[in-house]
């Protein structure tokens, strides 16, 4: 797969793409009695008992953000298409 | 980086409100609050908690500046204090100049412009330097308070290195302050001591402010002393050093003749500036730096620094207690002129009749290594 292969990419889906993209960027530390994952370029952050877990979380958290940013871009979308049909072009 | 505190969550999010922040829907799992004009998402995890990583997430998600979030959250979260450098500093003949502004009106508003103007421009030749530093690190904020005849410097030591970069910065923030408020002609005396210390907008609180009169009445001269917790500071950090030329120390600081440690203000003058930026660009190579370190500014700001203490000597010649501080002001000035400015025979005030020689902290460092 080359990453102008858009039908790959489809394929992936959003948790297998946030596998992909993220893992090089979450930073993991100790923090008194847990682990905290830290993505750098979303800077989302989630806690957890080990680092597996921390990891985990955070992608968890990262697919739960997409999926709200996501739904909002349909809202304007939405919108925006009733606004040009109300008001014509 | 420091730590954020963990909060409540709906502290956060109460918080959060005032930066547009409001709900936009939530599971058993996570919450997502979205912007007033939909263009950001913040997700947090719904716990009754907030981690102090997570809230630094949220802010950064949010592109809401943590310094601004933080002063939010004072009257919220306890407060600590942390060793400060402090210094206590009176402007002297500040009555003389109420007494003068009490004579008219238009005295009145002559007197307030100067003096306000002199503590404006000392202000802001510190702000940038401030501001840099809030740059990188919010916390380490150089605090001053101004009221009557007093000036009040807070400046927090973090722990890296043990406080010894803060401890120079502040000293050098000192150092500007007086150098400006002394070419307009206001002197200062006052005192250094390391202290804990809490500042911010609404309160200061330190045990040190117990006896801030009693520092500055040390000084005696019209200079900013180091009392024995920051000398002592100050010979640990020496310590560190083999050479007075590695050492940031060893020129800022110097050593009366009565043995009183204290901050040499004109040296400011001596350092590398946008005066000198300017004369090496004319110059080219042939730098002026290399044929003997004379900068316009530097000079001009020395000479007005000449010219008040002549003043305030013929003012005070009739009044030997106050006439004794602007003497000594005088010798420490053709001191510093002779020592850093040799080339410019014009910047000493003649007929002092005295003169004084002050030395470097550095040389105290090598008599404490002798004595041991």
């Amino acid at each position: 797969m080359t990453l102008n292969d858009e039908k790959s990419m489809d394929r992936l889906s959003d948790s297998e793409a946030i596998d992909r993209v993220f893992n090089d960027l979450i930073w993991i530390s100790k923090d008194a009695d847990c682990f905290v994952a830290v993505d750098y370029l979303t800077h989302m952050a989630e806690v957890g008992s080990t680092e597996t877990e921390a990891v985990e979380n955070l992608k968890q958290a990262i697919r739960e953000h997409i999926s709200a940013v996501k739904s909002i871009l349909e809202q304007m979308r939405d919108f925006d298409r009733a606004f040009r049909e109300e008001y014509g072009r | 980086m420091s730590r954020l505190p963990d909060l409540p969550l709906q502290t956060v999010l109460d918080l959060l409100r005032e930066f547009d922040y409001s709900e936009m829907r939530r599971n058993d799992r996570y919450l997502h609050l979205k912007h007033i004009d939909d263009s950001i998402v913040i997700t947090i995890p719904n716990r009754t908690k907030v981690h102090g990583a997570i809230l630094r997430s949220a802010l950064c998600q949010g592109g809401i500046p943590e310094k601004v979030f933080i002063e939010g959250l004072k009257g919220i979260i306890p407060v600590f204090g942390k060793e400060s450098v402090i210094a206590h500093v009176d402007i002297l003949g500040f009555k003389s100049l109420l007494t003068e502004a009490k004579k008219s009106e238009s005295k009145f508003d002559e007197v307030l412009n100067h003096y306000h103007s002199a503590l404006r421009s000392a202000f802001s030749s510190i702000k940038s330097m401030t501001e840099r530093r809030h740059k990188f690190n919010w916390r380490r904020i150089c605090h001053v308070r101004v009221y009557t005849d007093n000036l009040l410097f807070i400046s927090e030591l973090e722990n890296q290195t043990e406080g010894e970069p803060d401890f120079g910065r502040a000293l050098d923030e000192i150092a500007m302050y007086q150098l400006e408020l002394a070419i307009r002609g206001y002197f200062v005396r006052g005192g250094i001591v390391l202290e804990r210390c809490y500042c911010d907008e609404v309160t200061v609180f330190s045990p040190a402010l117990a006896d801030a009169e009693g520092i500055e009445k040390n000084a005696y001269f019209p200079r900013i002393i180091l009392e024995s917790s920051a000398k002592e500071k100050l010979l640990r950090y020496l310590e560190w050093y083999r050479a007075p030329a590695f050492c940031h120390f060893a020129d800022t600081i110097i050593i009366d003749p009565d043995g009183t440690w204290f901050i040499n203000y004109l040296y400011v003058l001596r350092w590398f500036s946008d005066d000198m930026m300017d004369m090496m660009e004319r110059h080219g190579e042939k730098l002026p730096v290399s044929e003997g370190p004379y900068f316009p500014a530097a000079i001009s700001d020395l000479h007005l620094h000449r010219d008040h203490i002549r003043k305030r000597l013929a003012e005070f010649k009739d009044n030997p207690a106050i006439f004794r501080k602007y003497l000594w002001l005088a010798c420490y000035h053709n001191w510093f002129c002779s020592t850093y400015f040799s080339e410019d025979g014009d910047a000493e005030i003649s007929d002092v009749g005295t003169t004084l020689t002050f030395e470097s902290c550095f040389a105290a460092k090598s008599e404490v290594n002798h004595n041991n």
